[in-house]
């Protein structure tokens, strides 16, 4: 299950919500905003989403991982909006049969993510404000 | 043609909206599109700009068809 939202999330709700008993292991993976950066304190983040193709992504993303990895169970959630420091950013929860899959299935969905979904971080520092990847 | 052009993080703050349709000649590409846009808009062509074709990232010299829609957009920082 793939979201994109401005909403906070629960961990534990989430879990609830894809137990299997035959997984023994789940691998969970929250991302946060964090201060300070470089040095310099943030103040807070803005994310700018391109919901349609985000969305698109990530499903692509979760299913390339599900068959790669044998994961039973997954769930990815990113935020954007607002974001201010130590608010949750994004989740990512896989279970599979095998721990080791888990473990390499989250890192191969963060890592695609990172680098194929388009979601757009502005950085608000306490003397500057820019885009990530921005000229 | 009428394109769909949204524009995402800095390219939606330098143009003021999010997106627009834009009307452009059979047979054009990507980047003729970005030069009409970088003309209206009065920004320079350097730095980082991603580009999207009907939901897939594109390389510039796509060519353009009726009802496309493009996106002109930073590289993701997602995560």
């Amino acid at each position: 299950m793939i979201k994109i939202q401005k909403a906070d999330f629960s961990i534990d709700e989430e879990l609830k919500k894809i137990r299997n008993d035959e997984c023994g292991a789940s691998v969970i993976f929250l991302g946060s905003v964090k201060s300070p950066m470089d040095g310099k304190k943030v103040l807070k983040l803005e994310i700018d989403a391109y919901l349609e193709m985000a969305e698109q992504k990530l499903k692509e993303i979760e299913n390339d991982a599900i068959k790669k990895y044998s994961i039973k169970e997954i769930i990815i959630i990113h935020r954007y909006g607002e974001l201010f420091v130590g608010d949750n950013i994004v989740l990512i929860i896989v279970k599979s049969i095998d721990r080791t899959k888990s473990f390499e299935g989250a890192k191969y969905i963060l890592e695609r993510l990172k680098e194929e979904v388009p979601l757009f971080k502005k950085e608000f520092m306490e003397d500057n404000v820019f885009w990530h990847g921005g000229a | 043609m009428k394109i769909l052009v949204k524009y995402f993080a800095s390219f939606k703050e330098r143009t003021g909206i999010s997106q627009e349709y834009i009307h452009i000649d059979n047979g054009k590409s990507i980047n003729d599109l970005l030069d009409i846009v970088i003309e209206k808009y009065n920004f320079k062509r350097e730095g980082n700009i991603v580009l999207s074709l009907n939901h897939n990232y594109s390389k510039i010299d796509a060519e353009l068809n009726e009802g496309d829609e493009v996106a002109i957009m930073l590289p993701s920082s997602g995560g």
